[in-house]
């Protein structure tokens, strides 16, 4: 791996690591909130979005210590792709089903609304998170022992 | 192949952290309730505040505000019954002798999310009340209307 492939590498994990750390904490404070702001994107009912506000945000806080950390990297950028371009798909359909409703990405009171600002917002992210996949899967540096 | 074993690993400490966190945090959603919401099948009823101010024109409802008496009685929907969490399931059998199950009901909190008025709708349905409903927005959205609000005591 060249330097300058190793540094996009790092400087992707740190910024995806800061944006899914930001993102839990709101969420994990109040997960009733975060519950209804996932009813409201109406893809799933009640029952999952219980179930999903209980286990995303930690699934959020997990990956990002994990990106931070460099622990289980290779599962931790399969789970942040996973997660943007779930939320791109999200937000996508709920702006074409013209829903009235908040985003829900990064805090559960009343945060923006989805439109092509949030649209592109997350398909850039999702473009990253790719990136950030690519990278991590790429070849790696290999130590090559100088013979006798 | 490493990968996705160490992605699911690290899913399920997610979701075993998750669970376990709620069951303790003030204002999480304990296991039991999501099990409950996710066994109950049907999605919990929910009115809009204008849905809900229509109902309220037309009489057609019961407002039950889940709030402590201090709070309502510092303003309320007019006609609206007080049943605040703890009592409501203590004393949940008195409630249904005077509650018939076919009567539309309308929980709200002040907040917008309203976690106890959500935990009790589930309660209710469970006992048999299928027009129970949830006021989405709560009565923070109701006052931003400028719709009317009853203050004091109740009149009986």
């Amino acid at each position: 791996m060249t330097r300058g492939r190793r540094t996009a590498l790092l400087l992707l994990r740190l910024a995806f690591a800061v944006i899914l750390g930001w993102a839990s904490i709101d969420k994990i404070l109040h997960p009733w909130a975060f519950s209804q702001d996932i009813v409201n994107y109406r893809v799933v009912g009640d029952g999952l979005s219980a179930v999903a506000a209980i286990w995303l945000p930690y699934l959020e806080l997990f990956t990002a210590i994990c990106l931070l950390a460099g622990l289980w990297l290779d599962g931790a950028v399969l789970i942040n792709a996973g997660l943007m371009w779930m939320f791109l798909i999200l937000v996508l359909q709920a702006f074409f089903r013209r829903l009235d409703i908040h985003c829900g990405c990064f805090t559960v009171k009343g945060e923006s609304v989805i439109g092509p600002l949030k649209i592109a917002e997350n398909a850039a992210l999702a473009a990253g998170s790719l990136a950030l996949l690519l990278l991590e899967a790429g070849p790696k540096n290999r130590r090559v022992e100088n013979g006798p | 192949m490493r990968r996705f074993g160490h992605a699911a690993l690290l899913s399920l400490a997610a979701l075993a952290a998750g669970w376990t966190v709620n069951q303790f945090h003030p204002e999480g959603i304990p296991g039991r309730m999501a099990r409950a919401l996710f066994m109950s099948g049907r999605p919990i009823r929910r009115v809009s505040p204008d849905s809900a101010m229509a109902v309220f024109q037309r009489g057609a409802a019961i407002f039950v505000d889940i709030r402590a008496s201090r709070e309502f009685r510092a303003g309320r929907i007019p006609g609206a019954e007080n049943h605040a969490i703890q009592p409501f399931f203590r004393d949940f059998t008195d409630f249904k002798k005077s509650h018939p199950v076919d009567t539309a009901y309308i929980f709200y909190c002040f907040e917008p999310a309203c976690r106890e008025g959500r935990a009790m709708l589930v309660w209710m349905r469970r006992a048999g009340y299928r027009r129970a409903a949830w006021l989405y927005g709560g009565l923070s959205e109701w006052t931003q209307n400028r719709w009317p609000v009853e203050t004091g005591e109740p009149v009986p």
